[in-house]
């Protein structure tokens, strides 16, 4: 999918060095091996890309706190509950995330669509 | 090989417990075979016939004592006073009737901070779920047969709405789904969910394990649960967002990272250590999750693949 992404639109997506694919273009990896940079660009797009990785972090830690039932030990078994709680995890965080607004990735990058109306009416008091 | 030895090797066989042997017999089979290879092996009908036969009948008894030691559980050894006290339930009389219960006193006070605590969604939120949710709540049905439905075990679970008989339900929707979503929340014991909710230790788990599998129905066709990718408009969007704050990484509209879900291990280490590589600490399911973003939504992506390490 991201590839296909990236063949449409030209958008990459940052990972960390743990993601097995090679040097492809449609992702970038953060590092933190500095002296790998090849010009000053690269150096700064390394740091730069190390900087947003914190972001993935982020949504990871939302998962953690949404769903802290999440830490425990699931139990072994064969077509029984662990694939209906896990096949319910991210619909319930794609609605949280979409609805509750708690969300620090949104907060943080566009924090000008965390406003509402009533935020500014009551600026202006 | 003589047929007393060919007895004896029997008997030792009969003896070894059926978890090395594999041989699934009832115990009084067992017990049968034993005892006609013992009198095979000590026939006569002289005194000294007569005490052997009086060992092996001791001999038998021991046999008999060990294989009940084996199979009895520990939990079918009490009595019913030290299977009650062990039981880490809550009993019906020392619970709130679930129309009076606490979860009841905090979805009526309408206070979004203590919903977002229990459950995760304030309180418009939980009603926009409740309305996709109450239509599966109603339809169906926690009280069925395993024997009958398919694969996931709902199709027989459809209600019967010409069926008079039978008491109303106590557990509303809210109840039910508040359940489900604080069972997500709550990191520790059933009994917890048990005093907050009203509901008794069986009644917990019907109900949790019924809002589940309702809630996987009613979202997963919604629009707003729903992963998918997002469309080629959005990602124009987002790499402008992510390159106004970083201006050397052009073309970035999203960032991956993986999660590890914890999963059942063996218990024993040395077993465990036969099975496993041990480059790893933890037994887990590797989950990669992609984090978007649009206006209001952060949409993510999860590939789920299970992974046993050690």
């Amino acid at each position: 999918m991201l590839q296909e992404a990236f063949q449409e639109t030209g958008g990459v997506c940052c990972v960390d060095s743990a993601f097995l694919a090679g040097n492809v273009d449609y992702l970038i990896k953060s590092s933190q091996d500095l002296t790998k940079a090849r010009d000053e660009e690269h150096l700064l797009q390394l740091k730069q890309a190390t900087s947003l990785r914190q972001a993935a972090e982020w949504g990871m830690r939302s998962i953690q706190s949404a769903f802290p039932r999440m830490k425990d030990a699931i139990l072994y078994e064969e077509k029984g509950e662990r694939a209906v709680i896990l096949k319910l995890l991210p619909l319930l965080y794609n609605i949280r995330l979409e609805r509750v607004g708690l969300n620090q990735i949104l907060n943080t990058y566009a924090p000008h669509l965390s406003k509402d109306a009533g935020y500014f009416i009551k600026r202006n008091d | 090989m003589s047929q007393r030895h060919a007895c004896f090797t029997v008997i030792c066989i009969l003896v070894t417990p059926s978890r090395f042997t594999g041989l699934q017999l009832p115990l009084a089979t067992r017990f049968s075979y034993i005892k006609f290879m013992m009198e095979s092996i000590y026939h006569g009908d002289d005194a000294e016939d007569e005490r052997k036969r009086r060992r092996v009948r001791l001999i038998i008894l021991l046999i008999v004592l060990l294989s009940l030691e084996e199979q009895r559980s520990f939990r079918s050894s009490l009595i019913k006073e030290g299977r009650n006290r062990r039981r880490r339930s809550l009993n019906r009389e020392v619970l709130l009737h679930p129309s009076l219960s606490p979860w009841m006193k905090l979805y009526s006070s309408g206070t979004d901070g203590s919903l977002i605590t229990i459950t995760g969604f304030d309180h418009p939120t939980f009603q926009y779920i409740l309305d996709l949710f109450t239509p599966f709540f109603s339809a169906f049905t926690p009280w069925c047969s395993k024997q009958g439905g398919g694969g996931d075990g709902l199709q027989d679970m459809r209600r019967n709405t010409n069926e008079k008989r039978g008491k109303k339900r106590m557990v509303t929707a809210a109840a039910c789904l508040g359940l489900t979503l604080a069972w997500y929340r709550f990191r520790g014991a059933e009994f917890v969910l048990q005093g907050w909710f009203g509901f008794t230790g069986t009644q917990t788990n019907v109900w949790l394990r019924f809002g589940r599998r309702m809630l996987v129905k009613a979202l997963r066709t919604e629009e707003a649960a729903i992963v998918r990718f997002p469309s080629n408009e959005s990602i124009e969007e987002w790499k402008a967002i992510i390159q106004e704050r970083h201006d050397k990484l052009h073309h970035v509209y999203c960032f991956a990272d993986g999660l590890k879900l914890r999963f059942q291990a063996c218990s024993g280490l040395s077993e465990q250590g036969m099975y496993y590589n041990g480059w790893q600490h933890g037994h887990y399911i590797t989950s990669q999750y992609i984090c978007l973003w649009c206006h209001r939504k952060n949409h993510s992506l999860c590939r789920q693949r299970p992974r046993l390490c050690s």
